[in-house]
Parts: structure tokens; sequence; C-alpha cells
């Protein structure tokens, strides 16, 4: 952490032993960061100075209960003060009194305390009670938690799933309540007190004052003022449901000792791949989870052979079957695995790859590209540390006409520095959880920001009609995937997708659809933890700037269609301080832009697939972290290319396809050259290169000097 | 009498008048922020009984600083995370280096409009921390977040904000 960060936290009051010893020992020897400490005070105790203050107070959110009354008492007369001096201590902010917990959410990595729970529209949760009760929750809702057997639903929509031995959990509503005996149904309680209660397997029993509703296998209940009527069958399509985890092995933690080799797959469930093994604990690395982890080996299914540079495994799922686990049709996929790798030296690899595509059946070579209408794909480095396991995270919407899903996971050559093979000399995979979801945040949200003065005006949903207005940020939050109905006029807006921290977005641009954002800005993932996907499939012209991945967001534009862009797309950012995480994938599309520019972090660009780029300026490394761009098989153009700059890592693969640069200029950071398969071509004499690239295996065509592995 | 009673109805006046510093002062020796109403109000009790030392014309803020602080240190003899605080050698320098911090005037009207710039869920945050004096546990559990999301949101919000200020007052001065 920097001196910075760790000041903010001291004061936060988040700061462990170890930092705070760290910090005691920056202070103690510095006067400097005696002063950095006093400056972030300052605005410390102005945010606290300006939150106590009521009056005038039009920019914060509505506050309840003031923290003190403060504020009255130097607004107060000097006698009024005095007299009221002996008493306004006693009146005191009052906290919350230490509640029990009742039930956790996000996977028990949050826990919830007994109490009122609100959600606004358009806003979903999923929580867990204590007793294994799944609730999940659609808003606009308002809730109690009462006990870990009980709840009050005041109004809002939720699904419930009982397991068994927690039977006995009870819904409470306005005007009775609702028993579960082991089941899952769903409960929707209108403002006006309107309920509606479906049950979709086993038995609950509603009751409505004194009357007693036994609702036994699919079944519906409406009451509505005086009338309650009970009728067959029912639809969960209306209620949103926990989500699903499937689970593999021993909680998907590879445990089972055997080896998954073979083909590509040809049925359901199972994997299937290139050549992977179950290891224990492997020199440094321990499994993240249970006893065992994947471990990649080969890049073929056989030992001895190589058919590619990606030792990679797939598994395909019906999603007929998750549907039918779930109560109804998943919406929303999620991938999350945790990769490690052994030190190794600077000659290992440290890619790993991951993708999730959807298919409508499963034929003879059903991979990742095959009969594809939808896909993500992304990838992550682990680092040298084979103590610490890096996550990857990835997540697609689900077409509801397509019913195979293909997951795919690999562990793939990132330094082509031989002939020999990827050197996987210690590449693992575990923890891997497959989520889905149905009925969370059912539609995608967009929020107006009007000006640069401006203030939140107003949210609305995203319909297909509805267009985006003159100068506006359009903001895509939310799993809904956002179709571009028609052609948008220029000046549509800026666009972000996951604008706030934590929030998932994504955006899918089909094919024949063009979005046009004039002079306005693109945002992919904007704020800390933000997840941002975005498939252009169809057209995307802009005549602004175009960010992927600020602030710590996660952040993938997968371009199978066109990019067209007069300004500058940049990946990550300057002064980024954590994991930004920007990745461009041209698989088969292409790219024209003024200017391409990969920052920092983890930021790459991945030309596969015939995919092309064009632009006037391409920068790779900017500031201090990694940027890695790889050709597979592709071209690429840049007028001026600028290597490495600041203390940045540029990293430049080439596994086929072409790279033609008109002027390269070296900037002062570290850079790495790894020429595999395929061709550099440089409009430079000899003599200016012989500083920048290493001697090796080049020629003079014309004007152009070409680099090559043979 | 009477003049010791008027006396200390001025000391407390100025309290009243420079509250803001002074509980500026604890709020920043106090990780977490949780007893600082608790310090501030036995600093205007220490100040109200001992304001007959106080000498009109003086420096009042360094005078009642000097209780805070006094408050402050008393505060952490008795305390029991002691392990989660700074060294007492470093805390008495930093205060040492208080005095001249608590100088200037706060920028409230800055803040503001700096405040308006940042995305309605952070403000919804700093407004909890700071408002409603939610530990950033709370405030995560809450938002359906990681903590670690919110001490860094927090630490990023404070950074943007004093970069925003800090340009609105260079472009004040143009």
């Amino acid at each position: 952490m920097t001196l910075e960060n760790l000041i903010q936290r001291y004061l936060d009051g988040g700061l462990d032993a170890e930092g705070v010893a760290d910090l005691d020992k920056f202070l103690r020897h510095s006067e400097d960061a005696r002063k950095s400490y006093w400056k972030i005070c300052e605005i410390h105790c102005l945010l606290d100075h300006a939150f106590a203050e009521r009056s005038g107070a039009d920019w914060a959110v509505p506050v309840e209960q003031p923290k003190s009354v403060l504020p009255v008492w130097i607004s107060g007369v000097l006698a009024a003060v005095i007299a009221v001096a002996a008493t306004w201590w006693v009146i005191q902010w009052q906290d919350v009194p230490t509640s029990s917990v009742v039930a956790t959410a996000k996977g028990g990595s949050e826990v919830i305390e007994r109490g009122l729970l609100s959600l606004a529209a358009g806003e979903a949760r999923e929580i867990t009670f204590l007793t294994g009760v799944r609730v999940a929750l659609e808003g606009p809702l308002e809730m109690e938690l009462v006990s870990r057997e009980r709840m009050k639903l005041l109004y809002g929509k939720i699904g419930v799933e009982v397991p068994k031995g927690a039977e006995g959990f009870t819904v409470e509503t306005p005007d009775g309540e609702v028993i579960d005996y082991g089941t899952r149904f769903g409960l929707s309680v209108g403002r006006e007190g309107d309920l509606r209660a479906e049950v979709f397997e086993g038995r609950i029993d509603v009751v409505i004052g004194k009357k007693v509703h036994r609702m036994e296998g699919q079944k519906s209940l409406e009451v509505s003022g005086h009338t309650q009527s009970l009728t067959p069958g029912s639809d969960a399509s209306s209620f949103p449901m926990p989500s699903v985890k499937e689970i593999w092995g021993v909680g998907g933690s590879f445990n089972t000792p055997k080896s998954y080799a073979s083909n590509r797959p040809k049925i359901v469930g199972g994997w299937s791949g290139d050549l992977v093994s179950i290891a224990g604990r492997y020199e440094d690395v321990v499994p993240r989870r249970g006893n065992g982890m994947l471990q990649f080996q080969g890049t073929s299914a056989q030992a001895d052979m190589r058919s590619t540079t990606v030792s990679q495994l797939w598994r395909i799922v019906d999603l007929y079957e998750v549907a039918k686990k779930m109560g109804r049709r998943p919406e929303r996929v999620t991938l999350s695995a945790w990769v490690n790798s052994v030190t190794g030296n600077a000659q290992t690899d440290r890619a790993f790859r991951f993708g999730l595509s959807c298919h409508e059946e499963i034929t003879e070579a059903l991979d990742e590209d095959s009969a594809v209408t939808t896909k993500v794909k992304t990838s992550l480095f682990s680092d040298s540390d084979p103590g610490t396991w890096e996550r990857a995270d990835l997540q697609l919407q689900l077409p509801s006409k397509l019913r195979y899903l293909v997951i795919m996971v690999g562990a793939s050559e990132d330094v082509f520095d031989d002939t020999e093979g990827p050197e996987f000399e210690g590449h693992f995979l575990d923890d891997l959880d497959l989520i889905f979801k149905a009925g969370m945040r059912p539609s995608v949200d967009i929020h107006y920001w009007r000006g640069s003065e401006g203030a939140w005006e107003n949210s609305a949903k995203w319909s297909e009609n509805r267009q985006p207005s003159w100068d506006s940020y359009v903001v895509i939050q939310g799993p809904g995937t956002a179709r571009i109905g028609e052609t948008v006029n220029q000046n549509a807006g800026h666009l972000v997708i996951a604008l706030d921290n934590d929030s998932e977005g994504s955006l899918y641009l089909p094919p024949n659809k063009t979005l046009n954002l004039g002079s306005s800005e693109g945002i992919v993932g904007h704020n800390q933890g933000a997840v941002a996907h975005a498939h252009i499939s169809g057209e995307l012209r802009t005549g602004g700037r175009f960010y992927v991945g600020r602030n710590n967001a996660r952040s993938t534009l997968l371009l199978t269609g066109t990019f067209i862009s007069s300004d500058l797309i940049q990946l990550s950012q300057y002064d980024s301080t954590e994991d930004t995480v920007a990745e461009l994938m041209v698989e088969g599309g292409s790219l024209q832009a003024g200017a391409l520019r990969l920052i920092n972090d983890q930021s790459s660009v991945v030309v596969n697939g015939g995919g092309t780029i064009k632009v006037d300026e391409l920068r790779l490394g900017g500031d201090n972290g990694e940027a890695t761009l790889t050709i597979e098989d592709g071209e690429v153009y840049a007028k001026d290319f600028i290597l490495g700059e600041g203390v940045a890592k540029a990293r430049l693969n080439l596994q086929g396809g072409l790279l033609k640069i008109e002027k390269l200029h070296r900037g002062e950071g570290e850079f790495q050259l790894n020429l595999f398969k395929g061709e550099i071509w440089i409009k430079m004499p000899v003599s200016e290169l012989a500083d920048i690239l290493p001697n090796s295996s080049r020629s003079t065509r014309g004007e152009w000097t070409v680099y090559s592995t043979y | 009498m009477k003049d010791e009673i008027k006396h200390t109805a001025h000391v407390q006046g100025l309290f009243v008048k420079e509250v803001s510093r002074i509980r500026g002062f604890i709020i920043s020796m106090m990780p977490g922020g949780s007893e600082v109403d608790d310090l501030l109000q036995e600093t205007f009790l220490t100040i109200t009984a001992k304001a007959g030392s106080f000498e009109k014309g003086t420096n009042f803020t360094a005078w009642a600083i000097t209780i805070a602080r006094f408050k402050v240190m008393e505060h952490f003899a008795k305390s029991k995370k002691r392990g989660l605080l700074l060294g007492d050698e470093v805390l008495e320098r930093l205060m040492d280096e208080a005095q001249e911090h608590f100088s200037e005037n706060p920028q409230v009207d800055l803040l503001k409009r700096c405040l308006g710039k940042l995305s309605p869920s952070v403000r919804q945050m700093l407004a909890q921390r700071y408002a409603r004096g939610w530990k950033p546990e709370k405030i995560a559990a809450e938002a359906g977040w990681g903590a670690n999301s919110v001490y860094v949101s927090l630490s990023r919000a404070r950074t943007t904000l004093r970069e925003c200020i800090r340009r609105q007052m260079k472009g004040g001065a143009a």
C-alpha cells in the first residue's frame, strides 16, 4: 500500500497491526510523511464538517438522523448555547444496537444483520439465511429480517428455496403469513397489500386472516381485497429465483484423482480437452480448496504432441438441465476460477484463458468458435508468486433459445521464446464456480447525466425504442444486455457500461446494427470493482474518446464487427493504483482509430481470426503497469508505434500475422519482443533500429526493414 | 464572581466558534472516528472547568487543541486497541505539527461543488461514513460490497475531492 492509502485506511479504522507498524515507521522518520498525514486529515475533516452540517445540504443524500446536534449549536446564539450545553451531550447518534447476524450474501462473504432491507426498482439481491434458506429479492422491495427462520415482506417480489432441515421458514406479509414445508415458491406483495403466491415444488401454507390455504405441487394463489382465488399451475418466470451453482468434483475444486484428457467435447457433462491432471501440492503451489487442483500439462490430448499453444479444457452444460434445477430459465452465468503458477523464470508462460459461449446444438467440433451466437472471453496472467492465487471472472448473458453452454479454461503460451512449446512448468486452476442467475435485476438501468454541471436527473429502464438523448450519459448497468434496436443517431450521448463501484454491465451490438456515438465519449468499465463487457458484432462509430477499463474496473471489449474511431481508444489509465484489467480482443473484426493506447496494469490487445487494426498512433505501455499486444492471426498497422514509456513493461507477441509500422519510437520502459511466427515490417533503415530491436533475422525490402523468424 | 461567569461564557463562545477545528483535530487522531463525540464533550467540559486559565487575547485554538490533545492521549492510554494505533512517539510528533494545519478556513463550498461531480453511489457512501458515522464494514454490508471495496472507494473519493478542490482554488484565483 502507498503511504497515502495507509493513512486513509488508518483514519477509516481499517488498518491491521502490520499496516499500522508500516505507517508508524513512515511517520516516525519523515516529516513529509507527517505532512501528508495532515493533508489527508484536511479533506477528512472537511467532509466530516460538511456532512454534519444539515442546512443547505441539497447535494447530499437524505440523512434521517444527523450524527450530532452540533450544527444547531453553532447557529444558535451564545446564550442559547450555554443553556443547551448541559443537555446536548445526551442527544447522541444512536447506533443500531448490536444485532445478531441472521443471513449472508455474496456466497457468505458478507453478513446481514437483523433489520430492514429495501431495494429500489430494478435492484436485486440474493441472501442466504443461516438455516440455508435462500431468498432472491427483486426491487422495489421492502422487508425485514426478523430471525434466522422468519422474515417480513412489506412489499416486493421474492423467490424462496427452503432446503431439507429448514422447514418452517415463515414469511410474514402485511395481512398474513406463508409457512414453508421444504419447497421452492414465489411470493409477491403489492403496495396495496395484494398478494400472489406460487408454489413450484413441495408444500406451503398461506395464512390470510383466519383462512389457511394449503398449497401443494404447482399452485398459485391470488389475493386482492376480499377475493382469494386458488388455481392449479404456476409460472416461475415472473419471480426472481435463487441462483444455481454448478458443482463439479468436490466443490469444483478438482479433487478427483483422474486425468480429464481427451479430445473436444461431444457430450454434456465431464471435462475434455488437452493433457491435464490432478495435482496435490506442487513445489510451492498449494491447492486453493480441498487437496487437489487442476494442472495444465500439454497442448494436445497426447503427451508427446503439440497442436496449439494453449492447454485447454472444455465442458458442455445443458441449460435445460440447469433450468430444471433452478425452476426457471437461467438468464446469466458467471464463471469464476482461480489460477496460479510456479515461480518459474522469464521464459515461463503466465497467461490463462477463459471463455463462455452459447450454442444451439452439439456439433462435431463443438468449441467456442463454432455456431456461436454469443460469447465472451477473457485472459488473466498469473504472477510469479506461487503463494497467491489470481482470480478470473467472466459473465455471459444467456439467450433464451440456445440450449448449450460451453465453458473453456486453459493455460496459454504468452512468451514466445522458443520453438519447443509453452513452458507449463506448473500451471494450475482451482476453485471453479459456475453460477446461474435469473430474474435478478431484470432489465438494464440507464441513467442520464446532463451537462457538465448536472446532477443525476432521472434514471429509466432501457427499452429498445428509447433512444439516448443529446448530451447525456447512457449508463448501462446491470446484467441485462442492451440491445441496440436500430441505428442510433449522431450525438447519441456518452456511453458508459458499468459506471458505479462493483456494478456489472454488458453491451451486445448485433450484426447489421450501428451505434454512432458522435463526438461523445464511451467508457467500458468505469469504477472500482465494476465488471464490463462489450461485444461489438455490428458497427460502432465514435468521434470522441473511448476508454476500456478505468479505476480498477475489469473490462473486456470483444470485436467481431467494426469499430471506427476518429479519436483515441485507451485501455486502462494513467495513475492506476491497483488492478485495472482492460482487454481488447479483435477476433476477425476490424478496428480503425486515431490512436490506440495501452497504458497500465493488465491492458492487452489480442488480434486473431484475421482481425485488423489500423491506427495513426499505437502506444504500448504508458505508465507503470504491463501492456501486451499479441497478434495471433491478423494484421496491425500503425503510423507511429511508441514502445514502453515511463516504467511500463511493454510486451509484443507475434504468433502469426503481420505488424506494420512506419515509425518506431522507443520509450525508456522495459520491452520484450516474442517473435514466434509472423513478420514485423518497419519503414526505417536498419541503422536506426539497431538500438531498439534485436539484431537477429532481419532483412531489407525496399524502404522496409523486415523482422521474421525465418 | 460575575466576571468569572462572563469569562467562562466567553471561552465557551470561542469553543463554539472553533468547534469544527477542535473536532477536526480529534478526528484526525482517532482511527475509525468512533469516540470523537465523547472526546469533544470531555474537551468542552475541561475547557469550561479551566476557563480561568485561558488568557484573553491569546490563541484560543492552540489552547483548546492542547486540551484536546491531552484528552486524546488519556483516551489512548486506557484503550484496549493499542496494537492498532500509531506509537506514542509518532502521535506526539504528529500533534506537535498539527497547529499549522488547522489555521486555514475550511473550503466547504468548494467541497460541495466537487461532491456534485462524484457518482451518486460514492456520494451516498460518503454520507454514510460521515453523516451517519457508519464503519466501512457496515457500509459494505448495506451495499452488498466487500469491505475492501469500501475502503478503496473512500480513499479514492477523498483523493478525487482533494484534487478537485485544488483545481477549483486555482481556477478561482485565475
